[in-house]
């Protein structure tokens, strides 16, 4: 249908913008072996200097520990959350459905700052102080969608006599949620921890604007950004990448897989 | 085990404003294989839902054996359901499927396992305790479903389509399991089915459902023979219909006259004068070159154990016959005599 | 009504609705709310309102946000179209997948790192200066960071991405049978896209605009890395009125202005979606 050189020129168009979109990246991870301070080429001398500041310097390595430790308990918190909200909207009946689950789905659609200052002065008029779990409440919501639709997709799909087949055999509501729906949803469960951590692990704006001195991360990376240029962000920048990228690599493997 | 019956009494269903089941009197006696045939959405399986306990009815009560068991929850109406699909499990082996029921009854591991291997014993699935069903077939499946659902030893089992996932020929095979399995059971079974061959073989008797009504209820042979509406003639067994006037009444028999066919007399009673149709099934019309009622002969069908004859009457209803093996077929297009012998039509009430 | 043997459980939502209602939609009304009352008069006024409009910084910012997420948008249409089409329609189902992994996998990781490796690559000391002072010179430079059509730059390689993403989902779905009756029609590849594949993938292209403005217009890291600080969009504004002069009320005001552009803007499209009657 589309013309042999319509297609070459398509083709062209979209190796250079993946091209255009993936140079910064490669770019860093180039420099991020140079010892020079910036990106001049030909490259001097190659050095792996950088990264092992990332290890060394302290403050980098209680923002990741932060990151790790905020991001787990959010996907953990969103996932539960999640899995019982997709349970209810799939199976069960109650006025106001559609308007609840646009209520859910909702933070897809707004900017993160306007979540982040809305929730800043609101937590303000309550006396609430910013800290790391404030952040981390606004980050759960903000990955919440993510985990309703991929649990809502994957419950909807699952056959409803299998959980009648286990009432009709006496076991309880909770019973048949835990011998029959856990484990057919167990790689979309894994899958949509994983892609909610690595929203949640990569997330600026929520965590910086309900903290005050506690680093995470991205906190850290943009500070250094923004207090003076420090090659060891190539490497940091670099590692960050590779880390979601495999991360989201993962997610997206176990959700395309089919649950038996 | 001990069979139980249950009875509906005015059991209705409506989802919103549809009325999916108009309240039904049902009775289901102890022992029995009673069917619910008819055809998708005609509410079968909600009433046997309903029956399940996976339904709500919007009215009236259920009972099962003496019990009202309308709002219990399904597990404690002593029914046992099989679903469609089987619903086997996938994450549990055979021996986990079949013992579920008595793990959620709270019965210690060792009782379980030496009932579930009994009842693999029994299904014939000896030493396939720690397979996955997905390594079973279809309808090795099924047994494990059967057994599943008998090991908490029910008084009454309730079949979601029992045979409708498997091929032809399973069917025919499972069919004549299904019913010797009842026999050896000894308990009420209650299936739903659209298919009447099914209905017919298995059961003792079959509810014709019709848009969420019971339209009759009796055994196959009642229901062959007697069909008392159209839509019954037609759902089992084929059949031609036609309209007559009632020309007199008398003795239980009644004579009508025909467009199609001429003079017909028929078993029952009905007013003279009245008009009303008859039923004629395939084997109750005979070709008779004598016969002054004629019809062309517009198709010819060869079915296995008999040629079936599609006609056109002279007022232009369709008719239908079969000729038995060994009778000369006549040619299409051609005309020929027909006739109907006294008391084989079918009077229908509607 | 007899009682239902089967519990309906409905109460899975509790959790979600306890937190949506009270740390986001209660939050944002209360913002809302705030922005229309002001220190020293009681009631409600529109006083912040009309100082942010007699505010030349402010609105300002505001049309620079707005620019910068309608050329975002416009811009990234452009190159989105084709690419879904290419990726719809010009490649094998197997390779779809892959390419599409291509184009959207960098997008898993920080929006910061992004904008701000494309800030070490634009800047005077990055790759691109480097290449210029090869070529032209050692004073050459492309002067392109730290400006308006910089950020503008930016934001479009996240737009292109997310509208490609929209369109190809909903070209997905066509059924080529409509296209082969266009071209038994005697249409070529140009009425097919116009008559056929265009009201179809509108809605896709549709929802990935609306997503990518509500992005765009909210944005603060790309604006700050790569449009510099002199010429704020709202959402430095923003920024600097809550950790800088600690203004709640202004605050709050800027946040609610975001908010009523976003409806403006956004809902038009929406009412659009309705009418080509999308199904999502």
């Amino acid at each position: 249908m589309t013309g042999a050189i319509t297609t070459r020129a398509l083709a062209l168009l979209f190796w250079v913008t993946a091209a255009v979109i993936y140079l910064p990246i490669g770019v860093m991870a180039v420099f991020s072996f140079s010892t020079a301070r910036y990106q001049i080429l030909p490259i001097p001398a190659y050095t792996t200097e950088w990264y092992g500041r990332v290890f060394t310097d302290g403050q980098y390595s209680a923002g990741f520990f932060n990151s790790v430790l905020l991001a787990g308990s959010v996907s953990l918190a969103a996932t539960l959350i999640g899995f019982a909200c997709a349970y209810s909207l799939v199976n069960a009946r109650f006025p106001g459905k559609t308007a609840f689950t646009m209520l859910v789905l909702a933070p897809l659609a707004v900017p993160l700052l306007l979540v982040g200052i809305a929730l800043r002065i609101w937590t303000t008029m309550l006396g609430l102080q910013p800290s790391l779990p404030l952040a981390g409440v606004g980050q759960v919501l903000y990955v919440l969608p993510l985990a309703v639709l991929n649990l809502r997709n994957r419950i909807a799909q699952l056959p409803k006599s299998h959980e009648e087949a286990a009432w009709a055999l006496g076991a309880s509501r909770l019973r048949a949620i835990i011998d029959v729906i856990l484990p057919a949803c167990r790689a979309s469960l894994i899958a949509t921890f994983i892609l909610c951590f690595t929203f949640a692990f990569d997330e600026f704006v929520i965590a910086y604007f309900l903290t005050n001195f506690s680093v995470t991360l991205p906190i850290k990376i943009w500070t250094t950004l923004v207090t003076g240029f420090d090659p060891t962000i190539n490497a940091l920048g670099t590692m960050v990448f590779a880390f979601s990228l495999i991360l989201g690599v993962t997610a997206q493997w176990l959700l395309l897989r089919k649950d038996r | 085990m001990r069979a139980k019956s249950v009875t509906l009494r005015g059991v209705s269903k409506s989802f919103g404003t549809v009325q999916a089941v108009h309240p039904q009197d049902l009775t289901v006696q102890a022992g029995e294989f009673l069917t619910l045939l008819g055809p998708s959405g005609c509410g079968k399986t909600t009433v046997l839902r309903m029956i399940a306990g996976l339904e709500a009815v919007s009215g009236g009560t259920i009972l099962v054996g003496d019990e009202d068991v309308t709002s219990y929850p399904p597990n404690r109406r002593d029914t046992s359901i099989m679903f469609q699909d089987y619903a086997l499990f996938p994450h549990k082996t055979v021996r986990d499927n079949i013992a579920y029921g008595l793990k959620m009854r709270g019965q210690s591991a060792p009782d379980r396992a030496r009932a579930a291997e009994g009842w693999l014993a029994r299904i014939g699935l000896s030493g396939y305790g720690d397979r996955l069903p997905a390594a079973l077939s279809g309808g090795q499946r099924q047994r494990v479903a059967l057994a599943r659902a008998l090991i908490l030893e029910p008084g009454v089992l309730l079949l979601d389509e029992p045979l409708g996932a498997l091929d032809a020929g399973l069917r025919r095979q499972l069919q004549i399991e299904l019913r010797r399995l009842h026999r050896d059971v000894g308990l009420t079974f209650i299936a739903v089915t659209h298919d009447q061959e099914e209905a017919m073989t298995m059961s003792d008797r079959i509810a014709v459902m019709r848009d969420g009504r019971i339209e009759q209820l009796g055994t196959p042979q009642e229901i062959y023979d007697s069909p008392q509406t159209e839509f019954v003639a037609r759902f089992l067994g084929r059949c031609s219909v036609i309209e007559g006037r009632v020309l007199s009444a008398a003795g239980g028999v009644v004579q009508v006259e025909t467009a199609a066919l001429g003079m017909v007399s028929a078993k029952g009673d009905a007013a003279p004068g009245a008009t009303l149709r008859l039923a004629l099934r395939p084997e109750a019309l005979l070709l008779d070159p004598a016969s002054p009622a004629k019809a062309r002969v517009v198709d010819a069908v060869f079915t296995g154990n008999a040629v079936r004859l599609a006609l056109v009457a002279s007022d232009g209803t369709a008719l239908e016959l079969d000729l038995p093996r060994g009778t000369q077929v006549p040619a299409a297009g051609s005309e020929t005599g027909l006739c109907v012998p006294p008391g084989s039509a079918i009077l229908l009430l509607s | 009504m007899p009682r239902a043997p089967v519990a309906n459980l409905w109460q899975g939502i509790l959790p979600a609705l306890v937190l949506m209602a009270g740390f986001f939609l209660l939050p944002i009304l209360y913002t809302l709310g705030l922005s229309l009352t002001s220190e020293g008069a009681p009631g409600l006024t529109l006083a912040n309102y009309q100082n942010f409009m007699a505010e030349a910084t402010l609105t300002d910012a505001l049309l620079r946000s707005l620019i910068l997420a309608l050329s975002v948008v416009a811009i990234a249409t452009l190159i989105a179209w084709p690419l879904a089409w290419y990726l719809a329609f010009c490649v094998s189902a197997r390779r779809r997948v892959l390419l599409l992994f291509v184009l959207v996998a960098p997008f898993w990781t920080s929006f910061t790192i992004r904008a701000f490796s494309w800030q070490m690559v634009l800047a005077d000391s990055g790759i691109v200066g480097t290449v210029m002072r090869w070529v032209a010179g050692p004073d050459a430079s492309l002067g392109f960071l730290y400006s308006l059509p910089a950020s503008i730059f930016g934001l479009t390689l996240f737009g292109i991405m997310l509208i490609t993403l929209m369109i190809y989902s909903s070209m997905v779905t066509i059924d080529r049978r409509l296209i082969e009756a266009n071209a038994v029609l005697g249409g070529t590849g140009w009425t097919a896209f116009r008559e056929v594949v265009l009201p179809l993938a509108l809605p896709g292209w549709i929802i990935g605009a609306a997503l990518t403005f509500i992005v765009a217009v909210g944005d603060y890291a790309v604006p700050t890395l790569l449009g510099g600080g002199l010429q704020p969009v709202l959402a430095q504004v923003m920024l600097s009125v809550l950790k800088g002069t600690y203004d709640l009320p202004m605050a709050a005001t800027l946040a609610s202005v975001l908010v009523i552009v976003i409806l403006l803007c956004v809902a038009p499209l929406l009412l659009l979606v309705r009418g080509t009657r999308l199904q999502s």
